[in-house]
């Protein structure tokens, strides 16, 4: 299990018993396919879903995901991405055993995400956990 | 000699009204949502008009003070087309079919293949049948296994 995620899971014993579900915001989904063609946007999704074995389940095994933050970056491209180099971003609601989605991003050039778009996720997770009474 | 008073241009009333709902709404954000709108407004000064960034920053301000529809949830799935989803797994297949016919001629067996690459062996079996989807990290790292140009087992990347 990656790192982050076992970061994310410490304190959490009951973390095993029910189900993960995963939520999206419907922002974060308009953003996808804003910039992913039908198939690709379908690919995503099926991506996206194995976010249901968080936090270590074997859908997660060959997934990219990184720490950002208080939230999770999930990565790829190439294949049939092509050259887009596509980022979602997810928050975990421990209490309420959701994955919630909270956005995409088509990143440009390489290097690090843009403090705007951590700044935007930041400010949606926080209004979900204050939503969810997190 | 007579004064010249130059004419102060007049705020519009409506845009009066529009800059007295922003100062109220930023006198509502919290500490944190302050400093991270002190932040954003920072940025926006540093990407001028003409880099991608700066409608990018423009737009996380707006959503800070105003974050309508945040909380609307969505099944992404109710989009895609039956159409979308087979030419997902035709693509699919045909990059699991390029990735059995190099191992094959190799003559590895997928056991062999998923431990060099690093991946489970049902997930290996299951590219292979067209049921599953490696992310582009997982291709390199088959791509490497099998000493073959990523292309060559999948057009969608670059080498």
């Amino acid at each position: 299990m990656p790192e982050c995620m076992a970061k994310a899971e410490r304190g959490s014993p009951a973390a095993s018993v029910r189900p993960i579900t995963v939520a999206y915001l419907r922002l974060a989904a308009e953003e996808a396919r804003g910039f992913l063609s039908k198939v690709q946007y379908a690919t995503l999704v099926d991506d996206v879903k194995r976010l249901s074995d968080w936090p270590n389940g074997p859908g997660l095994k060959t997934l990219d995901i990184v720490l950002i933050d208080d939230f999770f970056e999930l990565r790829d491209k190439g294949g049939i991405y092509g050259k887009i180099n596509v980022r979602v971003y997810f928050g975990i609601l421990k209490k309420k055993r959701l994955v919630f989605i909270l956005g995409a991003y088509k990143k440009e050039p390489e290097g690090q995400t843009p403090r705007y778009i951590v700044l935007k996720m930041k400010n949606r997770l926080r209004l979900l956990k204050a939503k969810f009474n997190e | 000699m007579a004064t010249i008073y130059r004419k102060q241009p007049r705020v519009p009333e409506a845009s009066q009204q529009a800059i007295s709902a922003v100062m109220a709404r930023i006198a509502q954000l919290s500490p944190v949502e302050f400093a991270d709108m002190q932040e954003l407004l920072d940025l926006y000064h540093q990407t001028g008009s003409g880099d991608q960034d700066h409608a990018g920053v423009a737009a996380a301000i707006q959503e800070l003070l105003y974050p309508q529809g945040l909380t609307a949830t969505v099944d992404p799935s109710a989009v895609i087309s039956p159409q979308t989803r087979a030419k997902l797994q035709r693509y699919q297949a045909q990059v699991g079919s390029a990735i059995r016919q190099r191992r094959e001629a190799l003559n590895v067996t997928q056991q062999q293949l998923a431990a060099k690459a690093a991946i489970q062996q049902s997930h290996l079996s299951r590219l292979e049948n067209g049921q599953h989807r490696a992310s582009g990290r997982t291709m390199y790292r088959i791509a490497k296994a099998l000493r073959i140009n990523l292309n060559l087992l999948d057009p969608g990347f670059d080498d």
